[in-house]
């Protein structure tokens, strides 16, 4: 897929210092040939007056040549004399051009005459005289690009579309060291501040890249279809890196070019543009489900890649329950209006995975629930035990099976927990529909793309090795007797103020982490038991490790890091997008 | 020690004593602290800020004389005093901010002083201090840490673990993590009690007796109550939490909690486990689960 690279080699004019004959003037032919190929007519005959120009048509005197694979191209021009004997040789002027083609002007000299030619190079499609710094030509090298400048200069270039944001910053594949000199990196790699009325899709670089239906001109969808895709809902798409700045690219940069294609070993999956395909961060809708690359190109070079899952986003029903105790001083601070808030800032995070909660449209009640003024959030007056400072280690916790529905996702507002620590946890949750490869074991799940899951070790992103594949595990049910299809957690204001955006975004972070573990995903990075290996223990690890993913990468970037903090913890990779949906709280 | 105290206090309130200070001479104890509590009076009795009333308070609190708890203790039972060191707004927040009246407790109960000691205790029945849950829980949680409790926490402790009252959770783990006789004794009874639930029961063998599982005392308890204080059903749970570690079945991702190292029990404590393991395995109706568990740590334990 590498591109073609085109020099133009212009004749301009030639001009007559001797016109070789006695009387009057001269009567100038040329041979002209550029890469062994004739150019011009040699037939055509000019009139030499000495000291005058003949200008050359570029029509006729220039020809294109494809030097992608060239290693040198002759150019060659002969003057000639016609006379009535014999012709003149007005003498031979000529360059043998090589690598790196340069854009440049020739003036070379007979005793006859002197000829200006020219070496344009084609960029964007536009021969003439260029900036010295635009590239001409890229070529792959082991995940850099080297590139040439009109100039002839070389630019030895990079550029990394990482899924995780924030960009984690240990862990990252190699990369080739760069020439002394080189300018200094771009980066685009911090995480996302979200408020409630941000686009759904605000979070870049997602995992799941959301089936869309294609936009006008193309007709309206049917019924069922996917939502049409708009620029609130194709996924965005980020550059994370590229050196050197010097190259300048834009958002919009047309010298990047993106394209989309089923992922090597995927069965199916495409992938459209929603806008123009090029630069730093394009919008992207699935076409068809499955998994996709997208690439990107730089004057034809592949510089980067990036892989995503094509899916249908998936409605989970859900209810809140907001569970007041006797006094005021055990009645969680979240009102009716705040869990909306929550549940839309959370909303923007699990879209990444191709997940959205919609508040359950079923009004009825359990627990003497009452109904607020929005539908699927109840108030429910509790004992002074049920919502404060309750013991979540209890395992048929009251909050969080009042007022729930079977195969809908419950949420519990409670006022707190009886650890100040603890902001909420997942209480009950069956198995995913992964069945474990040995009874009793946990399942597993593996993704064997390029590039890997959150770029784990190795990546496939040269000049790292061959994408190692990944292999997750699952956690097990956690069920209270007698409740196959209840999902439930709690969530309580150790979290803060359920009212200040800055602690939403805790209350969010909090909601899509537990409700991780409802969908069957463990911790990603699990905490160290503080009495290290022992006999009860020999993992070390918090709970032995029965509550590990299995995964050690990114370090603390993902949702579903066991001690998250909101800033750093905001993205759901490829392998847990694969598992969420295998939870049987995802409608099929 | 006294003296950086005093220092400190004096500049971190520098700002607001305006008035002309007593000189202070750097060999003067007792003048030090007629000025220490001189000053921490008027701030506690009129300061409007927070911060400066907690770092007052926590200097009384920390102190080793007992003019100054009993100086702390006035306002500590004062509504005054209380809503100027937290406001409302505080209080709301309390579950995820630590109120500054915790941190003043945490400071006597840190303090092994008698007169320390005994303003916590004056507490535990002053009803305005009471009057707000939050201070409850901070009292129940500094009171931990009283070795041994004064008399009166046991009726405090045993006030505030009535089922389904909001306090037990806080309670229960206070009285194990403080592991005295006084206080696993009451936590004996609360294992027997039939107002709280099954449930409820297991969840502190789980979550309390596992971490203080290598405890003589606790052991003992545990022994007391698996021959006699709880009920049947219930005894071969006991047994799991002293043996086992299941923590898919016992803990939630975001709870759950680690045993400490058998290795680091005392050989008294080894051989109080050894005992009940014994008598699990002659007398007790233990599941094959629980069986193997009991098997595995005779084995941990051997001989010793």
């Amino acid at each position: 897929m590498a591109a073609e690279e085109y020099i133009k080699i212009i004749f301009r004019r030639v001009y007559v210092i001797d016109d070789s004959d006695w009387i009057g003037s001269g009567e100038f032919y040329f041979i002209a040939s550029v890469d062994g190929a004739p150019v011009g007519d040699r037939k055509r005959i000019f009139n030499a007056v000495e000291r005058t120009w003949i200008p050359l048509s570029e029509a006729e005197w220039s020809a294109i040549v494809n030097v992608r694979d060239k290693a040198q191209v002759v150019v060659r021009f002969q003057g000639k004399d016609q006379d009535l004997v014999f012709d003149d040789d007005l003498g031979t002027v000529g360059w043998t051009l090589r690598p790196p083609w340069q854009q440049r002007e020739f003036r070379q000299t007979t005793p006859y005459y002197t000829l200006e030619w020219s070496v344009q190079l084609e960029v964007a499609g536009t021969f003439g005289l260029h900036p010295a710094g635009e590239v001409f030509a890229c070529r792959e090298n082991d995940g850099s690009v080297d590139c040439t400048t009109v100039s002839g200069a070389g630019i030895t270039a990079r550029l990394e579309l990482h899924p995780v944001r924030p960009v984690p910053t240990v862990g990252l594949p190699p990369r080739h060291p760069f020439p002394a000199g080189t300018g200094p990196e771009v980066t685009n790699s911090g995480g996302t501040s979200i408020a409630p009325a941000d686009p759904v899709n605000i979070v870049p670089n997602p995992s799941v890249i959301p089936l869309l239906s294609a936009p006008a001109p193309a007709p309206a969808p049917a019924a069922g279809a996917p939502p049409v895709a708009t620029d609130q809902n194709a996924a965005r798409i980020e550059f994370t890196y590229y050196r050197p700045n010097v190259l300048a690219f834009t958002d919009n940069d047309a010298r990047l070019e993106w394209t989309a294609r089923t992922a090597p070993g995927a069965a199916s999956g495409a992938a459209s543009f929603l806008g123009p395909p090029n630069g730093l961060k394009v919008m992207v809708y699935g076409t068809a489900a499955g998994e996709v690359l997208l690439e990107v190109r730089f004057r034809g070079a592949l510089m980067a890649t990036y892989r995503a899952l094509v899916l249908a986003v998936k409605n989970i029903p859900c209810r809140c329950n907001i569970l007041n105790g006797p006094t005021a001083g055990s009645q969680p601070r979240a009102t009716p209006s705040d869990v909306q808030d929550h549940l839309a800032i959370a909303n923007r995070y699990l879209y990444q995975i191709g997940l959205q909660l919609v508040l359950d449209t079923n009004p009825s009640v359990t627990h003497g629930a009452r109904a607020t003024a929005i539908p699927g959030v109840f108030r429910i007056r509790v004992s002074q035990g049920t919502t404060f400072r309750i013991d979540s280690d209890v395992a048929s916790l009251r909050a969080t099976i009042l007022n729930h529905r079977p195969n809908v996702m419950n949420f519990a507002y409670i006022h707190s927990e009886r650890r100040p620590t603890i902001g909420g946890a997942a209480t009950d949750f069956p198995a995913s529909k992964v069945a474990a490869a040995v009874a009793g074991a946990r399942p597993t799940i593996s993704d064997s793309g390029t590039p890997s899951t959150s770029w784990t070790s190795h990546t496939g992103i040269p000049p790292d090795g061959a994408a190692t594949p990944v292999t997750m595990t699952l956690i097990n049910a956690l069920q209270r007797p007698g409740h196959p299809q209840l999902f439930a957690m709690f969530l309580c204001d150790n979290l803060g103020d359920p009212a200040v955006l800055a602690d939403q975004q805790i209350y969010a972070k909090s909601m899509c982490h537990e409700l991780g573990h409802i969908l069957n995903l463990g911790h990603r990075i699990e905490g160290p038991d503080p009495a290290g290996v022992t006999a009860a223990n020999p993992s070390g690890l918090v709970a032995n490790g029965i509550y590990w993913d299995g995964l050690s990468y990114p370090p603390s970037e993902n949702i579903m890091f066991w001690q998250g903090a909101q800033p750093v913890c905001q993205d759901f990779d490829i392998i847990q997008a694969r598992a969420a949906h295998q939870s049987p709280l995802v409608p099929p | 020690m006294i003296f950086a105290l005093t220092l400190s206090f004096v500049l971190a309130n520098a700002a607001v004593l305006a008035r002309p200070q007593t000189p202070v001479r750097e060999n003067s104890i007792s003048t030090r602290e007629s000025f220490m509590a001189n000053d921490a009076r008027q701030v506690l009795q009129a300061s409007h800020n927070p911060q400066e009333l907690q770092t007052a308070a926590l200097t009384l609190a920390r102190s080793d004389n007992s003019s100054d708890h009993d100086l702390l203790r006035e306002s500590l039972g004062s509504a005054g005093f209380l809503g100027r060191l937290d406001s409302p707004g505080d209080y709301q927040a309390s579950p995820r901010k630590r109120l500054r009246i915790s941190r003043v407790l945490e400071g006597l109960s840190t303090n092994t002083a008698p007169s320390a000691y005994r303003v916590l205790a004056y507490l535990t029945h002053d009803r305005t201090f009471l009057m707000e849950d939050e201070r409850i829980v901070a009292l129940i949680e500094a009171s931990a840490r009283l070795r041994p409790p004064p008399p009166e926490f046991i009726a405090f402790w045993d006030r505030y673990s009535q089922p389904d009252d909001g306090f037990t959770p806080v309670t229960i783990t206070a009285l194990v993590d403080n592991g005295t006789e006084p206080a696993l004794q009451l936590f004996e009874k609360k294992m027997a009690d039939p107002g709280h639930e099954d449930d409820v029961k297991i969840a502190w063998m789980h979550s309390r007796i596992l971490p203080h599982r290598n405890d003589l005392l606790l052991l003992e308890t545990c022994e007391r109550l698996l021959k006699g204080g709880l009920p049947e059903r219930l005894r071969p749970d006991l047994v799991e939490s002293l043996c086992d570690y299941r923590p898919g079945e016992w803990f939630r991702p975001a709870t759950a909690v680690n045993p400490p190292d058998r290795r680091l029990a005392s050989p008294a404590a080894r051989a109080e486990l050894r005992k009940i393991c014994l008598f699990a395995r002659s007398s007790l109706p233990l599941n094959p689960t629980q069986k193997s568990a009991v098997e595995r740590t005779l084995l941990e334990l051997g001989n010793n």
